[in-house]
């Protein structure tokens, strides 16, 4: 074989193994926690101050109605965290 | 304008016909996409921040239809990792030239199929179920993964690239629009070629492989089944190829007369218009029946989807066929008048795939640093806040493109009807009404 083949299967075998490996070692390693739409920066602003005891009346929209799953799949609106509440 | 040879410059000469420069962008796409599917499998569920979506259906698509098609014709064919697999394991070699004896069973594409039926079916198939595989990482990686390994079965089991020639969904449209393509791979004289003895460019040499889309090069007359993989300027005894720019459409100057190319200009066209009132129209219903897969608001959904592809356009244009002597003529001249919705059908596509591309195109910058979403900030950039770009520019350029391919097919249009011996009119105001559904659709 000549060294320009087992060069470019070494390269290719390379390659695969990294795209298929890296991904595989780290999703093992980083545990995934899925809150639909409330994940980092699927809010902007990502935090709101209000007024604890009144009501605070909240406009949902999204421009995004291709990629971003709001428009097409809403799932479940995320709870609202009151003043010092954890 | 007359054709400019390319290859007449010793460095794209040179670039073209080693084999590394290839290999080289060939490694990074196939890293790239198997790193996709991976990413849909096993990366974050939110389609925004999941590489597989953000680069697939956003970067990827930018550059293809924007840049690569409508520029480069089947450019991207020569650099897609889809076939590599399955090409080298039918070659037993990546670099090496070709043994003789085959090493699969390289049977002949059956001969009822060797058309783009199947083609525009897979697109078809892909399509009705869009509005889920352009949202949902999984999915979109289940469908890579697919691709990749019915290329690798019909590599086995039948020769050259099949998977690409006769089935890939992506493949189909990028054929018919190459043809609007300012570039060509060509013959520079025919009867060097009618003279070669063993046609080295079709069966391969020493120099490479025998063309791997299965046309002969002495016979090409348009870019629709030339995958520009360059093997036939490698094998060629005779420095015979060349890659040429030329104006925009040359190809459309002879219109085919294929009903199955007929119908891929029906099916984008559509398609594109389709796509425009569900994914970026503010119809609620039309979205949640195009992502209910299953359910019977889908059904209607799909219904309607191949109606207007299969009955309501089709049947327009065949008014525009104002001539009638029998139906092989009719079906002639219909098929040849389509010819004019393909520049339309392509600048529908940019001007959709403006809208959504510059909406989104900040996700890139998250996706590079945190492509699986897990929480990693390679570059810094994984919390880039969602920004439309080149807002004021959108809707001038979407009016601009549509408008462009309006008069782009009246144009064809012209050189169309002359072609079936009917006039162009009633076909110019076909283009004309489906301009202005479009227009309405998108601004």
């Amino acid at each position: 074989m000549k060294h320009s083949e087992l060069l470019a299967r070494i390269l290719i075998l390379a390659g695969i193994l990294l795209a298929v490996g890296a991904p595989l070692i780290f999703w093992t390693r980083t545990p995934l926690i899925h809150a639909r739409m409330a994940d980092t920066g699927g809010w902007n602003p990502d935090v709101l101050q209000a007024e604890a005891g009144k009501p605070l009346h909240l406009s949902l929209t999204s421009n995004d109605v291709v990629h971003g799953l709001l428009s097409i799949n809403p799932g479940p609106i995320p709870s609202i965290a009151r003043a010092g509440a954890d | 304008m007359a054709k400019i040879e390319l290859t007449q410059n010793p460095f794209i000469k040179t670039a073209l016909k080693s084999r590394y420069p290839q290999l080289a962008v060939f490694i990074v796409m196939l890293v790239g996409y198997i790193f996709a599917i991976l990413a849909g499998l096993v990366g974050t569920p939110v389609g925004s921040r999941n590489f597989s979506i953000v680069f697939v259906w956003i970067a990827w698509w930018a550059i293809l239809i924007l840049v690569a098609v409508p520029f480069f014709g089947r450019g991207w064919c020569a650099v897609c990792p889809i076939p590599l697999p399955g090409e080298w394991l039918q070659r037993g070699a990546i670099l090496a030239p070709p043994d003789k004896k085959p090493k699969w069973l390289n049977w002949r594409w059956p001969r009822a199929f060797r058309n783009i039926w199947l083609q525009n079916i897979s697109f078809l198939l892909l399509a009705l179920f869009s509005s889920v595989l352009l949202t949902t990482p999984n999915i979109t990686g289940i469908v890579l993964a697919a691709m990749l390994f019915a290329a690798i079965g019909l590599s086995i089991v039948f020769e050259r690239r099949s998977f690409c020639r006769y089935l890939c969904p992506v493949g189909g449209f990028i054929g018919l629009y190459s043809q609007t393509a300012p570039l060509e791979l060509r013959i520079k004289d025919k009867k060097i070629c009618a003279a070669c003895e063993g046609k080295p460019c079709y069966n391969g040499s020493a120099g490479g492989y025998g063309c791997p889309w299965d046309v002969f090069p002495g016979g090409l007359t348009k870019n629709s089944y030339c995958g520009l993989c360059m093997e036939c300027i490698r094998t060629c005894p005779f420095d015979n190829i060349a890659v040429n720019a030329r104006p925009f459409s040359a190809d459309l100057a002879k219109p085919s007369a294929r009903m199955d190319e007929a119908f891929k200009a029906f099916i984008m066209l559509g398609s594109a218009m389709i796509y425009a009132g569900v994914l970026l129209g503010p119809w609620g219903i039309l979205k949640d029946a195009a992502y209910n897969v299953g359910t019977s608001s889908w059904f209607m959904y799909a219904t309607a989807f191949l109606s207007i592809i299969f009955l309501v356009m089709p049947s327009f244009l065949a008014l525009c066929v104002t001539r009638f002597e029998n139906l092989n003529t009719f079906k002639k001249r219909f098929a040849t008048l389509s010819t004019a919705l393909i520049p339309l059908g392509l600048m529908f596509w940019v001007a959709f795939s403006l809208s959504f591309v510059l909406t989104n195109a900040s996700y890139i910058l998250a996706s590079l640093s945190d492509p699986l979403g897990l929480g990693w900030n390679l570059f810094g950039t994984a919390n880039a806040a969602w920004q439309p770009m080149l807002t004021s520019i959108l809707a001038p350029g979407q009016m601009l493109a549509l408008v462009g391919g309006l008069i782009w097919s009246g144009r064809t249009a012209q050189k169309a009807a002359k072609e079936a011996a009917v006039s162009p009119i009633p076909l110019i105001i076909y283009c004309f009404i489906v301009t202005l559904a479009m227009l309405w659709l998108l601004l």
